[in-house]
């Protein structure tokens, strides 16, 4: 499912009218400004979802997201697609919280989490039947499944999500293929 | 941003047929909760009210998460510092109240009453008048609906529940005072129950004022 955020807007029209919507919104137009969350948010709040693991979190990540793009709009130029804006917002405010949440919880081992990703059992419990593939991602640690999510289903490089994760590239690499692994495994179940 | 063919694809061997598939067949887009919008439409106009003044993007406001994380550490610190005070005052009364109020989910209202109970030293302490202003402040701030919409329920209890203990305790300690005026331990459990009081309440303030 790798896909461009732009995605949102499919055709000439469409971008014709967001760009109307935006610039609506900029001028204040709460009703504009409704009506672009009510096109991007689904999106958003997939990927968020995703990167999060929760959905509680996840909509106060989206909650957080639409906050700092109200914020930010009347300075916006508009220089890349209001659907690539918004993601970039909503990637960083869960790699805030991700950060936030390391520090506060150094308990975290992969192992742990690891042995959550082994109790997913494929729902129908029939062997090789598909997996439920967003639960298992889920169940992968927060920083395997932030790498797997940006690099695998969202499209980024290595190093972009090494310099936007602060790590090295390295390390994302092996996290990726960690991640590839495991998942794989469930899938094979 | 989103090159998932740049050059690394020509090392990166991705991630399989299966799993391609299944992350190819992964929705693009989720439901969203019912009141998420409802929620975000209430957490703007809360800013528009509190920071018209303010230019955008300027201000740094802890999102709900942090500001959570704060008041419920400032809520655990004034625990440890209950617990730590009321075990030199050697007061058993204390330390049952102290009990109960560590199980109480909700607090009780900590109002003007208190002051009723007051020693007759501490109705001229003006740090024990602080503490009850910032009372009013902070009762007065947290129900106001527009302000403290963001303000996650958990931290409110957390800090009510820290209130209620304070108070619940001073109230024990103050019987300590009142059998035996000359418990020194206690009449300083006081002081340290107050400040600490004082502090928690500037701070939850501040964060309110903040978010």
């Amino acid at each position: 499912m790798t896909t461009s955020p732009s995605a949102s807007v499919s055709s000439p029209d469409d971008a014709d009218r967001e760009r109307a919507l935006v610039a609506l919104a900029q001028q204040g137009d709460d009703g504009a400004f409704g009506a672009l969350y009510r096109r991007h948010a689904p999106r958003v709040f997939a990927l968020l979802t995703r990167l999060a693991g929760d959905d509680a979190l996840a909509a106060d990540l989206l909650q957080e997201t639409f906050l700092q793009a109200w914020r930010g709009l009347p300075h916006w130029r508009g220089e890349s697609a209001l659907a690539t804006w918004l993601h970039r917002i909503a990637v960083n405010a869960h790699l805030g919280a991700l950060r936030a949440q390391r520090r506060r919880d150094a308990r975290e081992t992969a192992e742990e989490e690891l042995e959550k990703l082994a109790g997913i059992a494929a729902p129908s419990g029939e062997p090789g039947t598909r997996i439920d593939l967003e639960r298992a991602i889920a169940a992968l640690p927060p920083r395997m499944r932030t790498a797997f999510v940006l690099r695998d289903v969202e499209g980024y490089s290595y190093d972009e999500i090494a310099l936007i994760t602060d790590n090295a590239a390295g390390t994302i690499r092996a996290q990726v293929s960690r991640a590839r692994l495991l998942l794989s495994r469930e899938l094979e179940r | 941003m989103n090159t998932p063919h740049d050059h690394e694809s020509a090392t990166d061997v991705g991630p399989g047929d299966a799993l391609r598939r299944a992350i190819d067949a992964l929705p693009a887009e989720r439901s969203l909760p019912a009141d998420a919008f409802a929620q975000l439409q209430q957490a703007m106009t809360a800013e528009a009210r509190s920071g018209a003044a303010v230019p955008p993007l300027v201000r740094s406001r802890p999102n709900r998460l942090t500001v959570s994380l704060a008041m419920l550490s400032v809520a655990a610190l004034l625990a440890i510092v209950l617990a730590t005070s009321l075990s030199r005052s050697r007061s058993d009364a204390a330390d049952e109240a102290v009990a109960v109020a560590g199980t109480r989910t909700r607090a009780a209202a900590v109002t003007d009453d208190a002051a009723s109970a007051l020693l007759p030293e501490e109705r001229t302490d003006p740090r024990v008048r602080a503490v009850l202003d910032e009372t009013r402040n902070w009762r007065a701030a947290s129900s106001d609906s527009v302000r403290s919409v963001r303000w996650p329920l958990q931290a409110r209890a957390a800090i009510e529940a820290s209130l209620a203990a304070t108070e619940t305790a001073l109230a024990s300690v103050r019987r300590a005072v009142r059998e035996d005026p000359d418990d020194a331990v206690a009449r300083d459990a006081i002081a340290v129950l107050r400040a600490k009081q004082l502090v928690l309440l500037q701070r939850a303030m501040t964060l309110l004022d903040e978010i």
